[in-house]
């Protein structure tokens, strides 16, 4: 089942293109990591698809809707930047998605908050960066949505925590969902990815299931990606 | 819309809560500057007026503020991630604005009560004659004016609303043209005031073009032509107020039909075109 099409999708800031003529089929029952350096336009794709950035040109299908306020139903866009308001609590953010989100389980993100050794009653501003990270993961995968897109999870996440959120992610992941993962980690990444797409100045340089590419290509995803980007 | 309403109230509890105590705080000082008199009653009357044109400007900042953190700051991603139309989004905080404005007007209302009571009750004489000559007053209107006085108060109030909520509208499609059609552009803020400033000269304008048929600038021309100050001209007053009244019932379709063309414009382009 296609749950995410995206057809000669461009953004550009000024005169400089971010993403350009990206075209993406994506199925159901797969992890996608989508890799490139800072500023490859793995964000910008991101946050078009969410509905956070307004695409120069091109189509972005989810669900086989084009994108609009209700397709944003199936999708659960995890940004690399801290998001929530700092007003609130732990307690707070999961009121909020709860209230916006007809697929949020409550109970799931109690469980996910637990997990990450979160306590309810934190306020978002006391979080340190890694609590505030393990916060964003907890209220997206607390979704049952179809398609998932984290931008960067592990970014600032000590060892033992990455372990638990890729451990997270994993069991979330099933038939009917897409997991789009964003990383520079991607030797950590690697295991758990059925499908990579590697993007570069804004072009989508490579795409495909990531076994078929460590075949064909005789080296690991980590190292080819060492060798697309060694001079981006 | 109510989830939406309920998040703008816990995200303004502690600023509504450090508003109250000001006002409270103020009107204090105003109570005792009334009980000391003479020198002090400067002070009341200064902070009656802060408290008076202090609740607009609060309520006209708060619904801009919050609006243009959340498209400038990362955290309008949490709303604008939610499937919520640009309509639901640009009302909660509208409606925010207007409970705002209720409670606050209200509380201002109710101190002004207060003040008066208790002036009354300490400077019983002059108040008299302030009450008197006010009734005058009144039923000299009424007599030359077709509406009652609570009509025309009802009818001035609702007026000043429209019309200042037609401002923070006018302000929320300025800054909502600059972060949708405008976001590429580095000094969209700059362009974001001159739309303001443009969109203000071209309501001007439009008001002109329509008060002009209802014979408002006729009416106007005549009366400067008739009018003798130094004679009282009771028929001549009596037009006056009924060319306020005109005036008043015009200005308020008015607005009411720029608010929901800025309401419109500045949903659909949060719709279609928004640019965090």
């Amino acid at each position: 089942m296609s749950i995410l099409q995206v057809q000669n999708l461009s953004k550009a800031f000024g005169n400089k293109y971010a993403v350009r003529n990206v075209n993406l089929a994506l199925t159901a029952g797969k992890i996608y990591g989508l890799v490139g350096p800072n500023g490859s336009g793995k964000s910008t794709l991101m946050k078009m698809i969410a509905g956070l950035f307004y695409p120069n040109s091109g189509s972005i299908m989810i669900m086989n809707q084009k994108l609009n306020i209700e397709s944003k139903e199936h999708v659960s866009y995890m940004s690399t930047e801290p998001y929530f308001y700092n007003y609130m609590s732990i307690k707070t953010v999961g009121d909020f998605h709860a209230d916006f989100y007809k697929d949020f389980d409550m109970n799931e993100y109690i469980r996910l908050i637990q997990f990450m050794e979160l306590d309810m009653s934190m306020k978002v501003n006391n979080l340190s960066s890694g609590m505030a990270a393990k916060l964003k993961i907890a209220a997206n995968l607390s979704r049952k949505t179809k398609l998932y897109m984290l931008d960067e999870p592990l970014n600032g996440i000590d060892l033992v925590a990455r372990k638990k959120i890729i451990s997270a992610i994993i069991e979330k992941s099933n038939d009917d969902n897409i997991m789009m993962i964003s990383s520079h980690l991607i030797e950590e990444m690697e295991k758990i990815l059925d499908e990579v797409i590697f993007i570069k100045n804004g072009d989508v340089v490579l795409l495909g299931e990531c076994e078929k590419i460590r075949e064909e290509h005789k080296k690991s995803i980590a190292d080819l990606y060492l060798e697309v980007y060694a001079n981006a | 819309m109510l989830k939406l309403i309920k998040y703008e109230l816990l995200r303004r509890k502690t600023l509504l809560i450090v508003v109250l105590s000001v006002l409270f705080a103020m009107e204090a000082l105003t109570a005792f500057g009334i009980y000391k008199g003479v020198g002090w009653l400067g002070l009341s009357i200064t902070l009656i007026s802060i408290m008076c044109i202090g609740v607009p400007i609060f309520v006209f900042f708060d619904s801009l503020s919050t609006y243009y953190s959340d498209l400038k700051n990362k955290h309008g991603y949490m709303l604008f991630l939610t499937p919520n139309n640009g309509f639901k989004i640009i009302g909660s905080k509208l409606i925010i604005g207007v409970i705002e404005a209720i409670i606050f007007t209200s509380l201002v209302v109710f101190f002004m009560y207060i003040n008066f009571e208790i002036t009354h009750a300490m400077y019983l004489s002059e108040v008299n004659d302030f009450t008197i000559g006010f009734s005058r007053v009144i039923s000299e209107l009424k007599e030359q004016f077709p509406y009652s006085f609570w009509q025309v108060a009802l009818v001035s109030i609702i007026s000043f609303l429209l019309s200042w909520f037609s401002t923070i509208l006018m302000a929320i499609l300025s800054i909502t043209i600059s972060k949708t059609i405008l976001s590429n552009n580095r000094h969209n803020w700059v362009v974001s005031i001159g739309v303001f400033i443009g969109i203000s000269f071209l309501l001007q304008v439009i008001s002109m073009l329509v008060m002009t048929p209802f014979g408002f600038y006729n009416d106007i021309f005549t009366f400067g032509v008739q009018s003798n100050f130094e004679a009282y001209n009771p028929m001549l007053a009596s037009q006056i107020n009924n060319l306020l009244w005109k005036s008043l019932l015009v200005g308020t379709g008015l607005n009411l039909i720029y608010m929901a063309a800025f309401y419109f414009v500045s949903g659909t382009l949060l719709n279609k075109r928004i640019d965090l």
